[in-house]
């Protein structure tokens, strides 16, 4: 009965932070006009937005535009953010100290709050769904909606909200800072290219397939998704015996969030049939921070990082796995 | 009729050889006996799966067809009652408390506080009424639900989202083994069936024809729940196979429970081998697809013996 509306609510909370890669949009630049007082952006979803320079009260939506606000240093003029948002920690002692509100969860914003902190700019996600984003429209406050879906949209976004806030300096820094680490790891000559899973839930089985955010990490980092599938698709215990990665990578925390014990690693670990994995047989199986793999913000950078360091690591295991 | 059940038993048989073989990759069955990886899917995924779905689809038909006779309701069904619901909470205790092994203990004993819980309220005057029966079903559906719910949301328990649909995906050979148990009281069933006949008269009846009715009552929803909470302690709530399949049973062999129950059982057995089969190349849990069946299933028999009435 309602156990289905509830268990579709749940799903939707897990892939919570995570970006979605169903709407289009253009890869050419967003700037459409710029003049002395107003600067016209089309955002991620398209919409054209006018924003009045440069915005002194901005509310942010979602815990990876708010990562990036405070990166571009644009701290000190965000006054609403989300429940999850807890990085850079400065955040959560602002938040305490009660000079940057809560505006209720990611996909369920609280567009009362929103509106009552009266921003001049709100740096909506696709998470937020179309609903709070036309509320928020309605009322005439400027929404620009962020939706990644890659490593190089993270990059354009960067620029996009620096050029919106003002902050083009900071912002083509970090872009820069970013590339520059990107282009370091890929010159990084690996062994080998294993077949790589990011399992985001077990019961049913939930992985990152082709076209998410997870997907292009992998493939920097110089692996491959053993997915072949598109978006996040549910495979099967059989399926995934069958796909044998080489190595697994699983969320910290218990999937909901990164507190709590690693849950999913546990079951990885114990299920008896999921020994029958290479990746398991040689203990390739590994817990990434589940904040920055899934949160389309600069911090990518450190979960490609990792998961290249992770690349040589389980090369290493393999080679005393098969030689015993 | 005997020539009917042994057709319904080899069209099982049938089912049992076949279903292994499909799913998203469909395996010939001499795979068994490759020493691959995929013999081995075959032989410790599969097949249990199949068998799962045989045994917990035979013993939600046969715990439906006595709760409909116990309740002389067309509508009456282990889902719809809040059996199954009531044996979930139990065994989403268990899975929080860590209690593995006591799990469809747990199950039954939850189960088991639902039944009463649902007769005593269903009862009016001495009557059940088929609006009371649903009402209190609902009612108790609905709280244990958010009790359930309350459970998910604060521990890791959350983590077993597919179970509380219904789902055979996880299945091994040692979950099999102990819930083939849950046929034992399908057969107890089978022994009673003569007084189940004598019951669909009425109470008052079976009580002329010499039934110790309370005590013979207490045994048959002793059995019906014991069978679900098995059931349910290991793939989960799978809804409505209890409601279809004796509808289905009934239109080949008639009301005769002699003959029902173990037509209900054959054909509860190779419906959800099928359905899991379906499931299997969808990638989605058993539940949906019995739940899809159902609901327009349930419309259907509440128009019908509505036009009786």
């Amino acid at each position: 009965m309602n156990s289905r509306l509830l268990t579709t609510l749940v799903l939707a909370v897990i892939l919570l932070g995570c970006s979605t890669h169903s709407t289009n949009h253009s890869t050419d630049s967003f700037l459409i006009k710029e003049n002395t007082t107003y600067i016209v952006v089309k955002d991620d979803f398209g919409y054209v937005v006018a924003v009045k320079k440069y915005p002194k009260r901005i509310v942010s939506l979602a815990p990876s535009n708010t990562e990036i606000l405070f990166a571009l240093g644009l701290g000190d003029r965000v006054v609403g953010v989300t429940d999850y948002c807890d990085y850079p920690p400065e955040v959560l002692k602002l938040k305490k100290e009660g000079r940057i509100v809560s505006i209720g969860g990611y996909s369920t914003v609280d567009v009362e709050r929103v509106v009552r902190l009266k921003p001049d700019l709100v740096v909506a996600s696709y998470g937020n769904g179309f609903g709070v984003i036309k509320a928020l429209r309605d009322f005439g406050i400027a929404v620009v909606a962020l939706n990644p879906k890659n490593v190089t949209d993270v990059m354009r976004d960067v620029e996009l909200l620096g050029r919106v806030c003002g902050a083009e300096e900071n912002a083509t820094k970090l872009v820069e800072w970013m590339k520059d680490e990107i282009a370091k790891v890929k010159a990084k000559k690996h062994p080998w290219k294993p077949k790589v899973i990011h399992i985001v839930w077990n019961d049913p089985i939930w992985v990152s397939g082709r076209d998410t955010f997870v997907d292009d990490v992998i493939r920097i980092a110089g692996g491959v998704n053993a997915v072949n599938e598109s978006g996040w698709v549910v495979v099967s215990l059989e399926d995934l015996i069958r796909m044998n990665p080489d190595i697994v990578i699983v969320n910290s925390g218990n999937g909901m969030s990164s507190k709590g014990e690693n849950i999913l690693y546990d079951w990885v670990m114990n299920n008896s049939y999921l020994k029958r994995l290479r990746a398991v047989q040689c203990k390739n199986v590994y817990v990434v921070d589940a904040d920055t793999i899934c949160r389309p913000s600069y911090r990518v950078v450190y979960a490609i990082e990792n998961l290249s360091k992770i690349v040589d690591e389980a090369y290493e295991k393999v080679r005393i796995c098969y030689a015993s | 009729m005997l020539r009917k059940l042994t057709f319904l038993a080899f069209l099982t048989i049938f089912t049992a050889l076949i279903a292994p073989c499909i799913g998203k990759v469909v395996y010939n069955p001499v795979v068994a006996f490759e020493k691959n990886i995929d013999g081995w899917i075959f032989v410790n995924i599969r097949i249990p799966r199949v068998l799962m779905g045989l045994v917990v689809g035979s013993s939600l038909a046969v715990a439906g067809v006595v709760m409909q006779c116990i309740f002389r309701n067309p509508l009456a069904e282990p889902y719809i009652l809040g059996v199954s619901t009531g044996a979930g909470l139990g065994a989403l205790l268990g899975f929080v408390l860590g209690l593995f092994y006591l799990t469809p203990a747990l199950a039954f004993v939850s189960a088991t506080l639902t039944v009463f819980l649902v007769y005593n309220l269903a009862k009016i005057r001495g009557f059940f009424t088929t609006e009371s029966l649903l009402l209190a079903g609902i009612a108790v559906n609905f709280f244990l639900y958010a009790l359930e719910w309350l459970i998910l949301v604060k521990t890791n328990a959350h983590m077993i989202l597919g179970w509380l649909v219904g789902y055979l995906g996880n299945v091994e050979w040692c979950d099999v083994n102990v819930a083939s148990l849950a046929i034992i009281p399908c057969f107890c069933s089978l022994i009673f069936s003569k007084h189940l006949n004598a019951l669909l008269l009425g109470e008052e009846h079976a009580f002329y024809l010499g039934i110790d009715v309370r005590r013979v009552l207490k045994i048959l929803i002793a059995l019906a729940t014991l069978a679900t909470s098995i059931t349910v302690a290991f793939v989960g709530i799978i809804g409505f196979v209890g409601l279809m399949i004796p509808h289905i049973a009934r239109g080949f062999v008639g009301e005769d429970n002699r003959f029902l129950i173990p037509a209900s059982a054959l054909i509860g057995a190779t419906f959800l081998a099928w359905a899991d089969a379906l499931a299997r190349i969808l990638n989605v849990p058993v539940g949906i697809i019995t739940m899809l069946c159902g609901g327009p299933f349930f419309i259907y028999v509440m128009k019908r013996y509505a036009k009786r009435l």
